[in-house]
């Protein structure tokens, strides 16, 4: 089985690049990108079975990210990464086509499960 | 020069509490992801235990690494709770004699992520010898943050902001300096409560426009409740 390809998208440049290195020690094909123009340039070079997105970020927000991804890749799983302050704007990005959403501090477990769900998701759809 | 001249009473008694709330929520959002990030790096750290286990011990320059990200984060978290700290003891006394540059270098900081979310830079300049007001520093910070914030609202984000002081006999001038996009309306939020702040600080806030499109708002406030200028420390 290959192994999973994830896309990380999040302005605290120190946490999206230790979060990608950790999923990288766990055999996934995990790349990080700190704004949502690179990310959205490389999604449509690549595609991802799964993207955690950061809902909070300057320019382009996670929201409208995560309205590009749908655009370009509707079979991706966006998985919204929020504080608890931006709680309703994730339940609006599960509206809008996120498989999840978790809150920051996130338990990087609890971030494979969902991944895997997402990626099972997916596989039916 | 446009003076502004506003009745903006209403919604002045709420205004500090929402603007305590705004810089609390916004530091405390800057605390988690500090958070967050010392988690995710200790968690490397264990990760890398674990592996070890298996492929052989971590190299000595990889654990100095990790120990440096950790500490940097630490050093990171531990300004922004200082700064949340001063701006919170800002409400001790309504009288206090500050140094205005230090004042101002406090709130460009606080308003940094707000400028961020807008991919703008704000920037204090020094001009001259530092020196000192007698005023309420919560209403000084409050006002200046309203002035931040219309020139995020109205600025081009590709120039940069920049907030300086300086001295004119018995008055203290803050100029915040930005290119606007288009030219700013003088009206709406913030101007009514920034006008009635300034009237409590015994102010003023003016507009003018400068060259190469550069507009300069200017807040006025006496250097001392007596209109005696203080020594810098």
């Amino acid at each position: 089985m290959s192994a999973l390809r994830v896309l990380l998208v999040d302005d605290e440049e120190e946490l999206v690049f230790t979060l990608e290195e950790r999923l990288q020690l766990r055999g996934m094909c995990a790349e990080a990108f700190t704004s949502g123009a690179e990310a959205l340039k490389r999604i449509a070079q690549q595609e991802f079975e799964v993207i955690v997105v950061d809902v909070k970020m300057p320019g382009m927000d996670g929201l409208e990210l995560l309205r590009q991804i749908k655009t370009l890749r509707p079979a991706a799983q966006v998985i919204l990464l929020t504080g608890r302050a931006s709680e309703n704007e994730s339940r609006l990005g599960l509206e809008q086509g996120a498989f999840a959403y978790l809150i920051k501090p996130i338990n990087i477990d609890e971030l494979i499960k969902k991944m895997e769900q997402a990626v099972s998701r997916r596989t039916k759809e | 020069m446009i003076r502004v001249d506003m009745d903006g009473q209403q919604g002045v008694y709420r205004s500090g509490p929402a603007f305590f709330g705004r810089i609390t929520a916004s530091v405390t959002h800057e605390i988690n992801n500090v958070l967050s990030t010392v988690g995710e790096l200790s968690g490397l750290l264990e990760d890398l235990v674990a592996a070890g286990a298996q492929k052989g011990p971590i190299p000595p320059e990889k654990l100095r690494h990790l120990a440096e990200r950790l500490t940097a984060q630490v050093s990171k978290g531990t300004a922004i709770i200082k700064r949340l700290n001063r701006f919170a003891h800002s409400t001790d006394e309504p009288a206090k004699t500050v140094d205005l540059g230090d004042t101002l270098a406090l709130v460009v900081a606080l308003a940094g992520p707000f400028a961020r979310r807008k991919q703008a830079t704000l920037e204090t300049h020094a001009a001259g010898e530092p020196f000192n007001v007698q005023t309420d520093p919560f209403l000084l910070e409050h006002a200046v943050f309203l002035g931040l914030e219309y020139a995020l609202q109205s600025g081009d984000p590709r120039w940069l902001i920049t907030v300086s002081a300086a001295r004119h006999e018995q008055l203290a001038e803050i100029i915040i300096s930005f290119v606007p996009l288009e030219v700013p309306a003088m009206t709406g939020a913030p101007w009514p409560l920034l006008a009635v702040l300034m009237r409590q600080l015994g102010g003023t806030v003016a507009c003018t426009s400068g060259e190469n499109n550069t507009h300069h708002l200017v807040l006025t406030i006496p250097l001392t409740e007596s209109g005696q200028p203080t020594m810098a420390p």
